[in-house]
């Protein structure tokens, strides 16, 4: 069963079908300055905060430091736990990079999640900028919270 | 450098019939080791295969039949057979004139050499 709502339109179906294939529990996709574009799974607006402003933090970093020790970004990343595991891979809708993150308990693997991870970077790659588009461009508090707002009603 | 995990796909690849080996973690689903004949599609492979061998187990033991010893997938063009020793599944893909039989002894074996 799937919770939670999905605010980009281009972006419901490809979610969908990953959080369907992959078995994953919760899953966020976001800009990487922390815009949220979608989530499945959240229970509240302050979880979703949240998860934006770490999934964009690690982001930063593990591009930061990638370039420092083999001059390249790091474009992924995974944290397995005992029983839960937490994902997050970079993608490109209509050539504006978004950043999946997705948390996992034993149902899935991180093999199953890298591989439906696979299809939905595919299934974005095909999404014109036209349609990507129609962001404001607001300083990142201001945007989140629109987004928040979008998705769960204003934070009381 | 060839490692112990090296050794027991390739054993399982010298069968006649058999496409492909692999050891796959079953808590992740990534590749420990494997042998080239599954081209570029090994790691979907993998991550498929090792959550096939986890839920089959899952079934058998939630339908009180005890461990799932080997799993044996039968498709169009082949078969994917599995089989684990602790966390580590091995997994063989073959083509329709496997000798079914020897392939699980054979991997039966193998497995205990992990």
């Amino acid at each position: 069963m799937i919770a939670g709502a999905v605010s980009a339109e281009w972006l419901d179906v490809p979610l969908r079908r990953f959080m369907q294939d992959s078995r994953v529990q919760r899953a966020i996709v976001l800009r990487p300055d922390g815009k949220v574009l979608a989530q499945f799974g959240f229970q509240s607006a302050a979880e979703v905060k949240t998860a934006c402003s770490l999934a964009a933090a690690i982001n930063a970093s593990g591009r930061e430091l990638g370039k420092q020790l083999s001059g390249r970004p790091f474009l992924g990343m995974h944290q397995g736990g005992r029983s839960q595991g937490v994902f997050m891979g970079a993608c490109a809708a209509g050539g504006k990079e978004c950043l999946l993150l997705a948390a996992f308990d034993r149902e899935s693997t991180l093999g199953l999640v890298r591989l439906y991870f696979g299809e939905f970077r595919d299934a974005l790659g095909g999404v014109s900028a036209n349609v990507a588009a129609g962001e404001l461009p607001m300083d990142l508090e201001s945007d989140l919270n629109s987004s928040l707002d979008a998705l769960f009603g204003p934070l009381n | 450098m060839m490692t112990e995990y090296d050794a027991v796909v390739e054993q399982i690849e010298r069968q006649p019939g058999v496409l492909g080996a692999m050891l796959v973690g079953m808590d992740d689903g990534m590749v420990i080791a494997r042998t080239n004949g599954l081209g570029e599609s090994w790691e979907s492979a993998a991550a498929l295969a090792s959550s096939l061998y986890r839920k089959t187990r899952q079934a058998a033991d939630d339908a009180g039949l005890g461990t799932a010893a080997f799993v044996r997938l039968e498709a169009d063009r082949g078969h994917v057979c599995a089989t684990a020793k602790e966390d580590i599944v091995l997994v063989a893909v073959t083509n329709r004139r496997i000798n079914l039989g020897k392939l699980r002894l054979e991997m039966l074996s193998a497995a205990e050499l992990i």
